[in-house]
């Protein structure tokens, strides 16, 4: 129990102001968004305290124990904070972002609520100290995420949100099962770097690897792996701030950070690939990226296909996990932060087109190039990225993965990325291709002020914001503030045990 | 436009006045870029940045439409091929090459015109080709060797990564088999920029050639052998730009058989180590000609093609095609002189000859194309930038420091194709004019006119044309790039069974 005021107070900076929201009435927006902004202030604020301290080597942990053997674990890590730090940040730009898309809707009030308490239940996954704490905020997501695909309160978003919920619900079923039979096995243990199966012991490799399985399948489906991805899609009814929302910040990503914990902190690395399962793993990554790429090229509608792109761009991140060795690990967990500020930004800027021009269709985006230059100028800094040309940010990611691959003699993931990059530009070249070198299909929205920008500032603000960091990660990686450098004295923590 | 101005006239100074061994680093920016001017960089450095100037000199004369979108691509794509020149490091020259390669495409489409469109569009899919097999093949070599500095990298002696890297580049460059995106690129971009495309930037292939390989280190006798036999090959290239009817696609064609004399020259580096030294200067001086020359043709046929032919213009024309030749006192005989002392085998000598003839035949064509253009008063300004290549290619023997002499073997090819086209015309045998077909086509349908003419028809089943048939349906499929890359697809493949079972 050391500084674990500190860990609620980074829980709480999300969770007072949503329940704050939900009692206030739905007229006070000034109030409402100010409360958002101060809880998002302090969150940053928060993380950026502990990024300090966990540097100077102060610990914070907070613990119970619920029943016999079974412990509510919170504590702060390096892992955690990559996580939190990429969260909270987003969230900011997601918050400025949904206060301007969403100033004509209804039911505010609800939207931002559960916003936050989204956010909470994210945060409260980076601090997870152990499996069941994990488990936990991980169903709690699954909660508070659904109202949020429901917001539109249309036919689709309700057909969205079902598919969602039994996807989800499925998953969390079977990712207790895996903590259940890994609790009768070994009993409860908290996330330590390198892992803690080896050490104990038990149970032969089969069924290790049996329940290994079970887990991927069980946060799997979050982190939409492929035959377990149908939700995704379907999820983009809801409005651009939730997908953005589901895409980069919580859902999806949760999901992943999932894998990670299983296989770094639960098996620990030299152990999961003494047992093989990081070829499961591989197969996996590899048909994911493959599939969603080859879907990509065939949407029409350009958020379903930003999401096939998300479905192939989250693999990555499991590509990189499953190659052994640190250059491969840090390809994966760079990217998780990488795939995360490009994609909101892909999202954002979706978003701010179909909010100004009605845009929702790919053949619609002709000449948005000279309509909206500074959403396009920024669509096309992360489609780029995207697609991995120097120097963006993920570029920095796919040289790793790269040189990992490599690292084990693996040509086949090269060829797989390669591959993968190739369709990446089948399905991101046209659309720049259409923004740049066609002639507009609307009429420019000239506005009656002195001083305007293409839509509103609100709008336009984020996208800019989340396009110049995900510049700036990949021409700093080597300095010493990029997410490189943390993700590189992460790895150095998981291959020194 | 006045910014691009500025920074080529910049660039032309340091180009100038760098003094060879001069080191500059950038460590902030991504994985930290270097640079180091080198003989080599020193060499692509003056000829791009002059060979650049000249062509913007030529632009703010001719473009009219669309000016700030095709300044801006402009500014981009010289970015890109500046920053290769001197770069020392793996990842600086992707991020450069990169950049030139997308740059480009602004430059392709600018005309928007369909054949534009489509030309650009073909290109842009060679070009993310060509970027993954360089981004796998800088993968490898710097996870083999541990290091991204070009002296670091030349320790691979894997197969594979050197075919990666002749692939990669050789998109580029035009190696014969994939080279159809080079005649359509080329003729269909703005005159200005067809002079950069195919004068300078075909050298950048030939600049990431001489870094990524194991240049002079090792030898590799498969890939050795190839590229002599894709650059032979590359003669045929020459032989269809003789079916082409538009002056810029007989100089496109033309680009892709002299750039096979480039690819034999590295063949024979990679067959022995020995020579590289002699064979670098011999591809170093032959594409400081080639960029000057090739270049200041294609602006001059824009010109052409406006206000037709006349005296100035022959005599400009005159000499940048005996250049090209390599007729005796021109920057052209230099270079094919330490060309050919490079090799030491008569049949490939002979070959090469064969090469001057082909392109002898195709400035011929050129010639006679361009005289059917009706004449009309043209402004002198254009032609001032052309001047200035002009100056450049007369200076370049000097530069050179070889001593010209007057031999045989350089005037021979020249009359021998005068030969062949007096012949052409006075059996009035006309070279049809093919979109697409194939090089046997050339040699069956004289033959058949020929027949004609002498009133030999008989009924019979034509052997010719059934094969003519089939090469025109090879080409056809050559033309479209999902062939191309399921072959280059089918060989990795072949080649990795290969491997597969040797070991």
């Amino acid at each position: 129990m050391e500084n674990s005021l500190y860990l609620v107070a980074l829980l709480l900076s999300s969770f007072l102001p949503a329940l704050i929201i939900f009692f206030l009435d739905e007229k006070r927006v000034v109030l409402r968004n100010s409360l958002n902004l101060l809880g998002v202030g302090t969150k940053i604020a928060l993380v950026a305290f502990l990024f300090i301290s966990l540097i100077e080597g102060t610990h914070f942990r907070l613990s119970f124990e619920i029943a016999q053997g079974v412990e509510f674990l919170l504590k702060v890590d390096e892992l955690s904070l990559l996580f939190a730090g990429l969260s909270s940040v987003l969230w900011l730009f997601t918050t400025l972002y949904a206060i301007g898309y969403l100033k004509k809707s209804k039911n505010q009030g609800r939207f931002f609520g559960f916003f936050s308490l989204c956010v909470t239940a994210t945060i409260g996954l980076c601090v997870s100290g152990n499996l069941f704490t994990f488990f936990l905020f991980y169903e709690f997501l699954t909660l508070v995420t659904f109202p949020l695909l429901l917001h539109n309160q249309d036919e689709a978003s309700k057909q969205a949100a079902i598919s969602y919920l039994k996807y989800t619900l499925f998953g969390g079923a079977v990712f207790l099962l895996g903590i259940v039979l890994l609790h009768s096995l070994v009993g409860s243990h908290e996330f330590v770097s390198g892992g803690y199966l080896q050490a104990t012991q038990e149970g032969d490799s089969l069924y290790l690897q049996i329940i290994f399985v079970i887990l991927l399948i069980g946060v799997g489906v979050k982190a939409a792996i492929v035959p377990l991805h149908g939700w995704l899609p379907k999820a983009m009814a809801a409005p651009a701030p939730v997908s953005a929302l589901l895409h980069a910040v919580a859902v999806v990503k949760a999901g992943a950070f999932g894998i990670v914990r299983i296989v770094y902190e639960v098996y620990g690395i030299e152990f999961a690939s003494m047992l093989g399962i990081l070829y499961i793993l591989m197969f996996v990554a590899i048909m994911t990226i493959l599939y969603g790429s080859l879907k990509a090229l065939f949407q029409e509608d350009l958020k379903k296909r930003l999401a096939y792109s998300t479905i192939s761009q989250v693999s990555y991140i499991l590509l990189g996990i499953s190659l052994f060795g640190p250059l491969g690990t840090i390809g994966g967990l760079v990217h998780l932060v990488h795939q995360g500020v490009m994609k909101i930004t892909l999202f954002f800027c979706a978003g701010a087109f179909s909010s100004t021009y009605k845009i929702t269709k790919i053949d619609q985006m002709d000449g948005l190039g000279k309509t909206m230059p500074l959403a396009s100028l920024s669509f096309t800094l992360a489609a780029l990225g995207m697609i991995g040309i120097p120097p963006l940010a993920g570029f920095v990611s796919k040289w790793y993965l790269g040189l990992g691959a490599l690292e084990n003699g693996l040509w086949l993931v090269v060829g797989v990325i390669g591959l993968s990059a190739l369709l990446n530009s089948a399905y991101f070249l046209p659309i720049l291709y259409r923004i740049w070198f066609r002639a507009p299909l609307y009429e420019k929205q000239i506005s009656a002020k002195k001083f305007s920008l293409e839509a509103d500032p609100l709008l336009i603000f984020p996208l800019l914001a989340t396009a110049l960091l995900s510049l700036l990660l990949g021409v700093f990686a080597m300095s010493d503030l990029s997410a490189l450098e943390w993700v590189k004295q992460l790895v150095y923590l998981e291959y020194s045990q | 436009m006045i910014a691009t101005l500025l920074l080529l006239c910049g660039a032309m100074l340091f180009s100038l006045f760098v003094p060879i061994g001069s080191l500059f680093n950038i460590d902030w920016f991504l994985f930290g870029i270097s640079f180091h001017v080198d003989l080599i960089a020193k060499v692509f450095l003056l000829f791009t940045s002059f060979v650049w100037l000249m062509s913007a000199l030529y632009a703010v004369h001719t473009i009219s439409k669309r000016e700030r979108s095709f300044w801006f691509w402009f500014f981009i794509t010289f970015l890109g091929n500046f920053g290769l020149c001197f770069v020392s490091d793996v990842l600086g020259f992707y991020l450069f090459f990169s950049l030139m390669s997308f740059g480009a495409f602004g430059l392709i489409i600018h005309e928007k015109t369909k054949e534009a469109k489509e030309a650009a569009f073909v290109y842009i899919k060679y070009v993310i080709v060509g970027e993954v097999l360089l981004f796998i093949a800088i993968v490898s070599l710097v996870s083999q060797c541990g290091g991204t500095q070009f002296e670091q990298i030349t320790c691979s002696d894997s197969l594979a990564t050197l075919i990666l890297v002749l692939l990669a580049f050789g998109i580029k460059i035009g190696v014969f088999f994939l080279h159809s995106w080079l005649p359509l690129a080329h003729a269909s971009a703005p005159a200005s920029a067809s002079a950069v495309l195919s004068g300078v930037m075909l050298k950048a292939g030939v600049l990431g050639w001489i870094r990524f390989m194991p240049f002079g280190v090792a030898s590799s006798e498969i890939a050795g052998y190839s590229l002599i036999v894709l650059g032979v090959l590359a003669i045929y290239g020459g032989l269809y730009g003789l079916t082409q009817n538009k002056l810029k696609s007989l100089l496109a064609y033309s680009s892709i058989s002299q750039m096979g004399y480039v690819v034999v020259l590295f063949g024979l580096v990679l067959l022995d180590t020995q020579k590289s030294e002699l064979l670098l200067y011999a591809i170093l001086s032959f594409s400081a000609h080639h960029a000057l020359n090739k270049s200041a043709l294609f602006l001059l046929s824009s010109e052409i093609n406006k206000y037709g032919l006349d005296l100035r213009k022959v005599l400009l024309f005159a000499f940048f095609a005996l250049s090209l030749i390599g007729l005796p006192f021109t920057s052209g005989a230099i270079a094919k002189e330490m060309l050919k002392s490079g090799v030491d085998s008569s049949v490939l000598l002979a070959l090469l000859s064969l090469g001057a003839v082909v392109t002898a035949l195709l400035m011929l064509k050129f010639l006679s194309l361009s005289r059917e253009i009706q004449k009309v008063s043209s402004p002198l300004s254009p032609l001032l930038p052309i001047f200035g290549l002009f100056l450049g290619s007369l200076a370049l023997p000097w530069i050179l420091e070889s001593a010209g002499g007057f031999r045989w073997m350089q005037v021979l090819p020249f009359f021998m194709a005068l030969g062949i086209y007096i012949f052409l015309k006075k059996q009035k045998i006309e070279i049809p004019l093919m979109p697409q077909g194939d090089m046997l086509a050339l040699f069956y349908l004289p033959r058949q006119e020929l027949k004609k003419s002498r009133n030999i028809q008989k009924q019979r089943w034509d052997f010719s044309r059934a094969l003519e048939a089939v090469f025109r349906s090879i080409e056809a499929a050559l033309s479209q790039e999902k062939y191309v890359f399921l072959f280059l697809l089918g060989y990795l493949l072949f080649l990795s069974v290969l491997r597969f079972f040797l070991y």
